[in-house]
Parts: C-alpha cells; sequence; structure tokens
C-alpha cells in the first residue's frame, strides 16, 4: 500500500504546472545532448546545474534526471544515422542500427528504438518501485560499519566493472579519494590539503571537476573531429513492421531485465547493459550472422537495456544515497546543495522527492515517446550543426555554468585544471568514473569509517563481527582478488577488443 | 606518458601520507583529521610503486601519442583560453572576457574569416548575455563599473 500511495502522492507533484515544464525541459535537453556528439549527459547536467538553484529541489531532481534518461533515448539516432554514438550507451548501436540504415531501414531502426527504450523504461520504473522502497527500510537500520562497507562494495564494484584495466579504475578510485578529503575535515572541521586558498577549504567542486572531466575533455578530444556525413537516406515510415515486431519483442524483455538489474551495480549504469543484452542476444538468435550486418534484435536489445539500465541506477541513490555512475553522483551532489539529504531516509522525509522522481519519469517516458517519433526528422537536422560552431558553444555554457555556481572565478580555474586531466586520463585509457564518484563519496566514507572505529574504541573487528558489513566486505575482497584471476582479465580483454572501450 | 601519470602519482601518494601524518593521525579510538588521507596515501604509493616497477621491467613499447602537433597547439590554445577567463573575467567584466574567448574559440574550432568570427562571437556574447543573466546569473560588471 505505500508503493500506491507514494506513487499518487508523486503524481500529484508531478502534475504541477512547474514541475511538468521542469520535466518536458529535461528530456528535450536530454534527446538534444544525446542527438549531438560531442557532449553527453553529464556534460549537459554539470551546465545545466547552476540554473536549477533557484528553483525546487524537486523539480531540480526532476528535470536533471529527465536529461539523463533522455540522452539515452536521443543517443540511438546519431547511432543509426552517422555511426557515431551520440554517448556511450549506444556504441552498440551503431554495429547494426547504421547497417539497417544503410539497408533504407533507418525508420525502423529508429522507431523500434524509441518503442524499445519506452518499454525498458516504464518496466523499469515499476520495478525501481518494488526494489527501492524495501531496500531503503532495510537500511534504515545500517550503522556507520554498515554504510563504510556499502561503500567498500560500491567502489570495488565500480572497478571491476569499468571498462579498460582494473587496476587503473583502483588507482582512480584512491585518487578520487584522497580529492574528497580536501577542505574541512567532515568530524572536527581541520582544514587539510587547502594551501591557504579560500575556494579549496570548502573543499574541491564537484560541478568543475565533473565539468572539466566530463565536458572540457570531451571538446579537447573532439577537436580531431572530422566533419560528418549524415546519412541521406528517406524516412518514409519509422513503425516496424509485423515482422520486426515479433523479432524485437523478445530482446525488448530481455533488454528491460538486463539493463535494470546491471542499472542497480555501481559501474553499471547504462552502458554495461547494451553490451551484455547484444551479446545475449547473439547468442540466442537463430542467425547470429546477421549481427552486424542490420539485424534489428541488435538495436532492440540494447536500445531497451540502456534505457532500463539508466531507471534502474536510481535505486542505489534513492533508496541508499550511492550514486552508481557519474550521472547519479551530479544528482546526488545536486541534492546535497538543496540541503536534501540521500539515502535511506530520503523516502520519509522527502516523499516529494523520492515518489516526485519516480512519478516524473512515467510521465517524462511518454512525453519522449511522444518527442521522438513523429519528431525525428527535426533531430536530424541537428545533426549537421558543424561542429566547429558546437564546440564554442558547449565551452561556453561550461564557463558559465561552472562561475555560476558560487560566483567564484577560481572554480572555472580547477574546471580547466581538470579538463586536461580528463583529456590525458581519456588518451591513456584511464576511466575518469570511479574518480568524480570516489571523490563525491569520500567524505561520508571517510565519516562512517572514523565514526565506527570510535563506536568500538579503535577496534577494527568492528567491520567483521556485524554480519551486513562482514558480508558486504566479503564480497568485496573477492571482487578485488578475482579481477586478477586470468579468466576474468581474458573475458575483459574479449569485450574491449570487440567493442572497443571509447566512449 | 603512461609512466609520467604513475609516476606523478607516486609522488602524491608520499605527498599525502606525510601532509596527513603531520596534521595528525590521531588514536584509533578517536581518529584524528590525518588518519584516513594517510591510509589512502600509503594505498596510492603502494599501488603505484607495483605498476611502475612493472612498467619498467616491460620492454619499451609504443609511447601513447597525445596527438599531432596541430592539435596539441590548439589544445594548449584551448586550455589558455580558459586560464584567461579564469583571470580575468572579475577584471574584465561578461562582456568583453567572453568576447575575447569567443573569439580564440572560434579561431581554434576552425574558422579563418575574422569577419564571420567576429560577428559569431559577438551575437553569442549578447545572446547568452541575455539568456544567463534571465536565468538568474550574476555576472562581474568588470570595466564598466564605473559606466
Amino acid at each position: 500500500m505505500e508503493i500506491f500511495g507514494g506513487l499518487i502522492l508523486g503524481f500529484k507533484n508531478v502534475f504541477d504546472p512547474h514541475i511538468l515544464l521542469y520535466c518536458f525541459v529535461g528530456v528535450v535537453i536530454g534527446t538534444l545532448v544525446g542527438v549531438l556528439p560531442g557532449i553527453g549527459p553529464i556534460g549537459a547536467m554539470s551546465i545545466l546545474f547552476p540554473a536549477t538553484l533557484g528553483i525546487s529541489p524537486a523539480a531540480a531532481i526532476i528535470m536533471l534526471a529527465g536529461i539523463y534518461y533522455g540522452a539515452m533515448y536521443g543517443g540511438s539516432t546519431t547511432s543509426i544515422l552517422v555511426n557515431i554514438p551520440g554517448e556511450a550507451a549506444s556504441v552498440i548501436t551503431c554495429l547494426d542500427g547504421y547497417q539497417m540504415a544503410r539497408k533504407g531501414r533507418a525508420g525502423p531502426a529508429l522507431g523500434i528504438s524509441a518503442i524499445g527504450s519506452f518499454i525498458g523504461g516504464t518496466l523499469s520504473i515499476v520495478a525501481l518501485m518494488f526494489v527501492a522502497v524495501p531496500l531503503a527500510n532495510a537500511a534504515l537500520k545500517f550503522g556507520p560499519p554498515e554504510f563504510f562497507a556499502l561503500m567498500c562494495l560500491s567502489m570495488s564494484l565500480i572497478s571491476y566493472l569499468a571498462r579498460g584495466s582494473t587496476f587503473n579504475a583502483v588507482l582512480m578510485t584512491v585518487v578520487g579519494l584522497i580529492l574528497g578529503t580536501v577542505g574541512m575535515d567532515p568530524i572536527t572541521g581541520f582544514p587539510r590539503f587547502y594551501f591557504g586558498s579560500a575556494t579549496l577549504l570548502d573543499g574541491i567542486g564537484l560541478i568543475p571537476v565533473a565539468m572539466g572531466l566530463f565536458g572540457i575533455s570531451e571538446v579537447l578530444i573532439n577537436i580531431e573531429l572530422k566533419a560528418r556525413s549524415v546519412l541521406e537516406t528517406k524516412i518514409k515510415t519509422i513503425l516496424p513492421t509485423l515482422e520486426d515486431w515479433k523479432r524485437s519483442i523478445g530482446p525488448i524483455l530481455r533488454g528491460s531485465a538486463i539493463g535494470f538489474f546491471f542499472g542497480l551495480l555501481p559501474g553499471g549504469g547504462a552502458v554495461v547493459p547494451t553490451f551484455v543484452s547484444y551479446t545475449v542476444e547473439k547468442r540466442l538468435s537463430k542467425n547470429p550472422q546477421e549481427f552486424g550486418k542490420g539485424a534489428i534484435e541488435g538495436v532492440a536489445g540494447p536500445e531497451t537495456a540502456n534505457n532500463a539500465g539508466s531507471t534502474g541506477a536510481f535505486v542505489p541513490m534513492l533508496a541508499l544515497g550511492i550514486p552508481p555512475n557519474p550521472i547519479l553522483a551530479i544528482l546526488l551532489g545536486a541534492l546535497m546543495i538543496h540541503g536534501v539529504q540521500a539515502g535511506p531516509l530520503l523516502m520519509q522525509r522527502n516523499p516529494e522527492i523520492f515518489w516526485g522522481v519516480i512519478a516524473s519519469m512515467y510521465v517524462g517516458n511518454i512525453m519522449l515517446l511522444i518527442l521522438n517519433l513523429p519528431l525525428i526528422g527535426l533531430w536530424i537536422k541537428l545533426l549537421k550543426v558543424p561542429y566547429r560552431l558546437l564546440m564554442p558553444l558547449i565551452l561556453l555554457c561550461c564557463l558559465v555554468g561552472c562561475y555560476a555556481v558560487n560566483s567564484n572565478p577560481a572554480e572555472i580555474f580547477i574546471m580547466a585544471v581538470f579538463g586536461f586531466i580528463g583529456y590525458i586520463l581519456r588518451r591513456l585509457r584511464y576511466e575518469p568514473a570511479p574518480l568524480i564518484i570516489a571523490m563525491i563519496l569520500g567524505p561520508l566514507m571517510e565519516a562512517n569509517f572514523r565514526n565506527s572505529l570510535i563506536m568500538s574504541d579503535g577496534s577494527f573487528m568492528i567491520f567483521l563481527t556485524r554480519p551486513v558489513s562482514a558480508v558486504l566486505l566479503a564480497i568485496s575482497a573477492f571482487l578485488f582478488f578475482t579481477a586478477g584471476l586470468s579468466a576474468y582479465k581474458k573475458t575483459k580483454k574479449r569485450i574491449t577488443e570487440e567493442f572497443g572501450q571509447d566512449d | 606518458m603512461d609512466s609520467l601519470v604513475i609516476l606523478i602519482l607516486f609522488w602524491l601518494g608520499i605527498f599525502v601520507a606525510s601532509y596527513s601524518y603531520k596534521i595528525g593521525l590521531g588514536k584509533f579510538s578517536s581518529p584524528g583529521p590525518g588518519l584516513f588521507p594517510f591510509l589512502l596515501g600509503c594505498i596510492l604509493f603502494v599501488l603505484s610503486l607495483y605498476r611502475g616497477i612493472k612498467v619498467l621491467k616491460r620492454a619499451p613499447k609504443e609511447e601513447g601519442r597525445v596527438g599531432e602537433p596541430v592539435i596539441f597547439r590548439k589544445l594548449i590554445l584551448l586550455l589558455l583560453s580558459l586560464v584567461f577567463y579564469a583571470l580575468f573575467l572579475n577584471i574584465l567584466g561578461y562582456v568583453p572576457a567572453t568576447f575575447i574567448v569567443l573569439t580564440s574559440m572560434f579561431r581554434v574550432a576552425g574558422y579563418t574569416n575574422w569577419l564571420k568570427i567576429v560577428l559569431y562571437a559577438a551575437i553569442i556574447m549578447f545572446i547568452s548575455y541575455f539568456v544567463f543573466t534571465n536565468l538568474g546569473v550574476k555576472f562581474p560588471d568588470g570595466i564598466f563599473r564605473r559606466l
């Protein structure tokens, strides 16, 4: 009953004209950044972040969330028509989506990815409600040792699932945790690593770092981008045929389940499930040789999975206060700036936010379906905007966005530094995602670590004698050690070779 | 390039550990502000040392290429424009600082016609000023303060 009562409250909130407007703006911008290569949802969310400071926390989160799942819809368009993924979760769609477009079937490819996204998104919201509520209730009983263990587990998972080398991901996690210690000590307020700078005394801001690592570095990488050629194809109908439907319904349903499950895992997000879904569909298919040559299953499965994954990722954020990927880290940062504490208490203290976000996803998914199916022509036109015109615009938005959070030009400098760091890291195939998640979780992890030690009067056994924390730590240790096993390395290498690891 | 990153991380680990040691580790029963970063510094030190030894042992192979000289020049120019903006936004104010930075960005982006560059930069600067101030962003007046 709790769920239905909550959902009714959520819908009441969402149907406020203001909130509806913000939800709409979010999904439109999401689709836009999904379509435009060179700016991903993280960049867009951090750019728009300052604009959310003046509105209610519920409206802010609903808009930012809309950008996230909206980008998953938009990302498929460029994959199918230009063979360039609009964002990382649509990399796989290029394989068969572009081939379908070359065979003159761009319409059904775009259609099935929008419809699949809608089904995957909606099924995941239902699952989200039924998983997040009991999880939050269970987490209410957690003390500092359990939270510390939970964060250890999230970080191990993030490193374990990161594309590229696990060792590099662990390095990035440690660097992120260190960056999180800059500024005042979370317990005593003692200033650390601030080198006399008033800006650093408040800690390194999430927004300048996120914009630098994901916005600026993306622009720097894209300086080399050559002009894109949009496939000149007449799109007669976007509606898939009966045969297409028959072939797609299985992948869509499996993609929803795979997406939701991997979305739950820290480090899973929306990218990993697309790879898994593609592999599963290829294995199950009677004609695996068609994959890579325009099989509709190869579009329907992964496109469903990325939407289901982006929705599933809200579970750990809403229920536990742990962001499983950088996008949710920004959402968490937005909540914090508004003075809202995410975590198990969110559902009780701020039900309007918790249920508002969930209800807004139902509404947002319907808006996206409407936006994407008839308006596809408009999005295609946008693809023709040259990057050299877009680039200064993206950079200007980053500059203003970064400045506006605290009206502090020093943060622009931090953004530039992290832009350069992000560029080098991407070039050397280090994942920036673990760094940013560790940075935002760092202070919480430290506070829980120290409080646990104070509770136990200095004994580390407290982490092992409490059953929940012992189990969580055992799983993290298991992941950490198996990451070195050759079987795991081989699989990871094969996946990297098959699909590439670039964003 | 990879070994340079490892070397930086190695020194970062040493620096963090020694700095945290100085600000006080406290006792396990009442941990001081330095304890957590000290542990992190030690972990970073050990991990980068391990990685460094592996890199040294490996036969030198093709280095990760940072880019062609032309692209590298563009990269530096872009980063310099960002730093310029950070330094001069408060002094010059939004309008002149943004105009200068946009001009350099359009040039870096590949536009060669200066008339076009100046025109685009001016248009975007004015539109962005109105959009952002309407969104509630307050910009510094800079040199226009006295006007």
